[in-house]
This record gives structure tokens, sequence and C-alpha cells, in this order.
């Protein structure tokens, strides 16, 4: 579980954890999830199921949209769609992948809507006002955070200049820390086609990035 | 810049090292709050592309351009299909003449056989033609064909053969009999004409079909019909001859046509050649 729960600051995590030695991480074990009561609707139920789920939903939202306003619309829609599908759920299967599918439809379609397409090149996710309290307050390294913030920003031009299925498998892969197989399931393929694709993706993403001087 | 990493390598790591994006804590503790007590579940969500879309006065990116131009082809490929469905349409069917004794019925509506303002109205396509007694009725598609009805006949009235593409006719002839003289206007279409036993085919001629109890028979005056039982492959039958498709099963028969029908089509043919300004 990667991406949920963050006990350090990105750049200690970072510090903590080489790129090298990361492994795409499965899911959290949804034993502490309440699954029957959450087929349910028991409030109790979902409200661990959506701390469980939510920031890494909106994270990965986030990060294949490119756009605040659009990443929160789209993540509540994809929590009405998980609360009005909670009774099929199988409880006997783990729940990330399902409500990674729903993600990924939901910006499937916005990707398609018109309103989003003119909303392309607008504010970057990135652009948190947490960053300029940290650069005043000096809780940080200022021209370390500025440099990271820079590249991040880089990083996450060159990912939205990518084809959107590159774009999908490339996060769900090396952000997500999705499976190979998980993803298939996701994107409706076979795992063959999503290796070639990620690795295409990969080539293309790697030569954007070489552009931009990174 | 001696960066040993491969692009795959740069673009993995480059991913890796994202950070999260956080929400706005107020927004996430809002869809929490609504989303374990249920309110979520009567929020719209995001609404769908198109209802999202509001009207703009900025132009249109490329893609709502690249939709506007299908929409605008899409438009006018419909609009130039209907106007060429309408124009490939046939010429329609008018009453060429009506006469002798008892009634025309079309669609059930009786027609007096003695009322000649009705020669030149229009029959439209489709409607069933009832002819009893001694009555007789011509139905003209003006250059394309002309189809004599007489008495006993009940057909179903085909369009006529349309002008450019699909030329196809089809027919039912439930009982009685008819001849059909084609014209020049017919070149290229096909005629098909089902009874209760045979299947006829014809590309341009004239030729009578005459149902009677034991079966269907075909008299070919001019050109080659294609006549056979239904379900089966027609054969032709060529010009002075006839073939007889039985209700029983029994092969069909070929004979010479007889005398009788072979003047009742010449006349017919050549009345209706006269009548239409074309040479016998």
């Amino acid at each position: 579980m990667r991406r949920n729960i963050h006990p350090y600051p990105v750049s200690c995590y970072l510090r903590l954890v080489a790129p090298s030695e990361k492994k795409p991480a499965q899911p959290g074990p949804p034993s502490v999830l309440d699954l029957e009561g959450f087929r349910r609707r028991d409030p109790a139920a979902l409200d661990a199921f959506f701390e469980h789920y939510f920031d890494r939903v909106y994270s990965i939202v986030a990060r294949l949209l490119g756009n605040r306003t659009a990443a929160e619309d789209a993540a509540q829609e994809v929590f009405v769609k998980i609360h009005r599908a909670a009774h099929t759920l199988d409880p006997a299967r783990d729940p990330g992948a399902w409500v990674a599918t729903i993600a990924t439809n939901v910006c499937r379609d916005v990707w398609r809507s018109t309103p989003h397409r003119m909303d392309r090149q607008s504010a970057s996710i990135d652009d948190t006002p947490g960053l300029a309290d940290r650069l005043t307050t000096g809780i940080a390294d200022p021209e370390r955070d500025l440099l990271r913030s820079e590249r991040t920003r880089l990083v996450q031009e060159a990912v939205m200049e990518l084809k959107e299925d590159f774009r999908e498998v490339v996060l769900l892969r090396d952000y997500d820390g999705r499976s190979y197989e998980e993803i298939a399931v996701i994107a409706g393929a076979n795992e063959s086609a999503v290796r070639k694709r990620y690795s295409r993706a990969l080539a293309d993403l790697g030569r954007l990035l070489r552009k931009k001087g990174l | 810049m001696n960066d040993p990493r491969t692009p795959e390598d740069l673009a993995r790591e480059a991913v890796r090292e994202l950070p999260p994006v956080a929400p706005e804590p107020a927004y996430r503790a809002g869809l929490k709050a609504a989303f374990a007590s249920g309110e979520i579940a009567s929020r719209e969500g995001r609404p769908d592309a198109e209802q999202q879309a509001e009207p703009s006065l900025l132009p249109l990116p490329f893609p709502g351009r690249h939709r506007l131009w299908t929409g605008l082809a899409v438009a006018a490929a419909l609009v130039i299909a209907v106007v060429t469905g309408v124009l490939n349409q046939g010429p329609a069917w008018r009453i060429a003449g009506i006469r002798g004794e008892g009634s025309v019925l079309l669609d059930g509506q009786a027609l007096s056989v003695a009322d000649a303002s009705l020669v030149g109205r229009r029959i439209p396509a489709g409607v069933r033609v009832q002819v009893t007694n001694a009555a007789e009725l011509d139905l003209r598609a003006e250059g394309v064909m002309v189809l004599q009805s007489t008495g006993g006949t009940d057909l179903i009235l085909p369009p006529s053969p349309p002008r450019w593409f699909a030329r196809r006719s089809a027919m039912h002839v439930q009982q009685g009999e008819i001849r059909v003289t084609t014209g020049p206007g017919f070149k290229g279409a096909r005629l098909e004409i089902t009874t209760p036993d045979a299947a006829i085919a014809a590309t341009g001629t004239t030729f009578a079909v005459i149902l009677e109890r034991a079966g269907t028979c075909v008299c070919v005056l001019e050109g080659t019909v294609a006549v056979g039982p239904r379900g089966t492959a027609p054969a032709p039958v060529t010009s002075g001859n006839l073939r007889f498709v039985f209700r029983d099963g029994r092969p069909p028969a070929d004979h010479e046509m007889r005398d009788t029908e072979r003047t009742k089509l010449a006349m017919f043919r050549d009345t209706q050649a006269e009548e239409s300004g074309r040479p016998k």
C-alpha cells in the first residue's frame, strides 16, 4: 500500500525508498475492511472503505486528468458509482481492482468530454498553496522544494502529453503500483497487449522527458 | 550530459517519484461524510459530456470542431440519402383504364368502373387491389410498365422499380389473372412476382400470370421470364411458351402458349404501346 498512507513528507519518503527498490505494491489487505457491511451500505463500513481507498483514488485520478477541479469532480463520480454498486461487490475478491476500474472508466469519460478537452491547459495539480507556505515558513529547504516542484511539474506535463491509453498504463503501473494482470482487467485488454503498451508508453515518456531536459 | 539511464528507466523513475496529490481537506471531509451517510447516492455526480458542455462564445478547440464537422457531415449525408431516396423512387402508379362489369376495390374502397374521371388517378403503392366479375383495371407506371388486372384478381400493388439503383420491385398475386408489359424505363430493372405456387422473375418482357385452381400458369409473349415453384430456382421460359407450376407439387409443365392468350397479350401490348406513344 504505497500511495494511500504517507507517514512522512514526500521528500523523506523518496529518500527512504530508492526508485530501484520500489516495486509496484498491491492494495492493502481487504481484511481490514468490513466488506459485508460495505455491501449493506453500513455507515461505519462505508467510512472505513472511503478512508482506505479515497486518497489513492484521488491521487491517480488527479495524475490521469492533470487538473485539480476535474479530479475532484471525477473522484466524486467514482464514489457515487461505488456507493450505487456497493451491493454488487464480491467480498471474496480484492476491491482494489474494482475501485481502480471504476476510477479509470470515469477518467475515460472525462477525456471524451468536450469540457475536459477545453480545460486541458488549466492549472496544474501540483500548483498547490502548500508549496508557497513551505517556502515562506522555512519548514523545508526552499531551493530543494522549488527544484523538486519544478521537476514534478515537468514530469506531469510530459505525462499529460502522452496518448491517453499510454498515460493510463504508465500511471497505473508505476504510480499506482498495479500489476500487469490488474491493468489488463482494468483496461479490458490482454496482458501481453498491456505489456507492449506499457513499453511503448515508457519509451515515449522517456523521449518527452529528455526533451524537457530531465 | 552523460545520463547512463535509458529513456525507459528515466520515465519509470520519474513517474514513481511523482508525489501523491492531496485533496483539499474540506472537500475530502465533505465527500466522506456524504459517502458514509449515503447522501452521495442522490448526487448526480459528474454530468455526462454533452450535459456538461455549456454554450461558449470562444472558438471551439480542434476536438469540438471535429465533432461539429462530423455532425455536419453526418447531417449532410442524411440529407443526401433522403433526397436520393426520394428522387430514386420510380414513377407513381396511375389508372390507365378501368372497364367491364363488376367492381374494383382499392384497400376495400369500391371504384365505379363507369367513372371515366378515374383515369389518371394516382394509386399509392402498397394498396390491395381486388377486381371482381368481368371488370378490368389497367395501372401504368409511366414509361416503366403497365399492369392489367382482370376479374377475380387479388394482389398487393408494389412500388414501381426505382429509377437508378436497387431497381427491384416485388409483388404478390393471391388469385386471378394479370398481364404485364414493360416499357423502355424498365431496362435494367427486375420484377419479382410470387403466387401461392410460383416464383416469377422478369427483366423486360410481356407476359401473363394466370392463377388457376390447379396452380399458376405463366405465358410469355416477349422476352424471357424465369418461373419455378416457390422455394426452388426458377428456370427460364422463352417467348411463345408457358410454364404451369402445379399446386400439388408435381414438376412444372412447359408448353407452347395457347393462341387465345397469345392474342390477348399481343392486344394488351399493342394497346399500351399505342397509348404511351411507343411504336408497337
